[in-house]
């Protein structure tokens, strides 16, 4: 009687536990890359508006420049990765079928950065904010990440671009 | 009846098998992406990503120079664009 309890009471248990597991994905929701920019902006709203009405027309002009400078510059680099990408085809088709593992070595190097370009171009840059006195700071850190991060998509290009160059001569 | 051990055994891969199912599905809505950073300001929305045909810079064919053309490709210096966006912050 003892024993029969006993296992009655660990299959339990453990039948409670796969369940569990199974069937408790709701609780482990992802959170989606927008669900967190809409927390971001969200957030940014709430700060924004104790702002003086000059300093938020400052926040938003800012903020219109840096994605226009970001698209600008993200469509310039996608120009460069659809030639990169031709002439490596054109490069191959020359080839013959000769120097398979070099044009394979290029070709790696062309898709990262080409999507490099297209992370960079999808991204969204929304000021951190802390106090409207530190407001300068807080702009130059966002200012500051979106150099660092367009100039490291643009040195993936480069680097593409020198691999190419050496395949091809 | 069985024993504990093999139910033990038994629900053990069965969860087992149920994580990794909810694993599996999870990164089948994740994005992936060599490129995927821990970046608390600029955030990536793969909505926002539209893929369009791009026009080309040049042609290229049979009667391209490859090393020549892939010479051309370099991208201009981006500098001058976050040296006015800091100057403006100085006036404000």
């Amino acid at each position: 009687m003892i024993n029969l309890a006993f296992h009655l009471r660990g299959g339990i248990l453990i039948l409670i536990l796969f369940a569990f597991m199974f069937f408790s994905h709701s609780a482990f929701a992802r959170v989606t890359p927008e669900d967190i920019i809409n927390a971001r902006q969200e957030a940014y709203d709430k700060k924004i508006v104790n702002y003086s009405f000059l300093n938020q027309q400052k926040l938003k002009t800012l903020g219109q420049k840096i994605a226009q400078i970001n698209k600008k510059r993200s469509d310039e680099l996608d120009k460069i990765m659809v030639t990169q990408a031709e002439i490596l085809n054109e490069y191959e088709r020359r080839s013959g079928g000769e120097n398979k593992a070099g044009i394979e070595k290029v070709r790696y190097w062309v898709t990262f950065a080409h999507e490099a370009v297209a992370y960079q171009a999808a991204k969204i840059y929304i000021f951190d904010l802390s106090t409207e006195k530190a407001i300068r700071n807080d702009v130059l850190a966002t200012i500051n990440l979106f150099q660092s991060e367009l100039n490291s998509t643009r040195s993936k290009v480069i680097y593409s671009q020198k691999v190419l160059k050496e395949t091809v001569k | 009846m069985i024993s504990v051990k093999t139910a033990f055994i038994i629900f053990g891969v069965l969860g087992i098998l149920g994580g990794l199912w909810i694993i599996l599905r999870g990164q089948a809505a994740m994005m992936v992406s060599p490129q995927s950073g821990n970046n608390p300001v600029a955030l990536y929305v793969q909505s926002a990503v539209t893929p369009s045909p791009t026009p080309t810079l040049v042609l290229i064919n049979e009667s391209s120079n490859l090393e020549e053309e892939a010479e051309k490709l370099t991208p201009e210096d981006f500098s001058g664009d976050f040296k006015n966006l800091k100057e403006e912050i100085l006036t404000w």
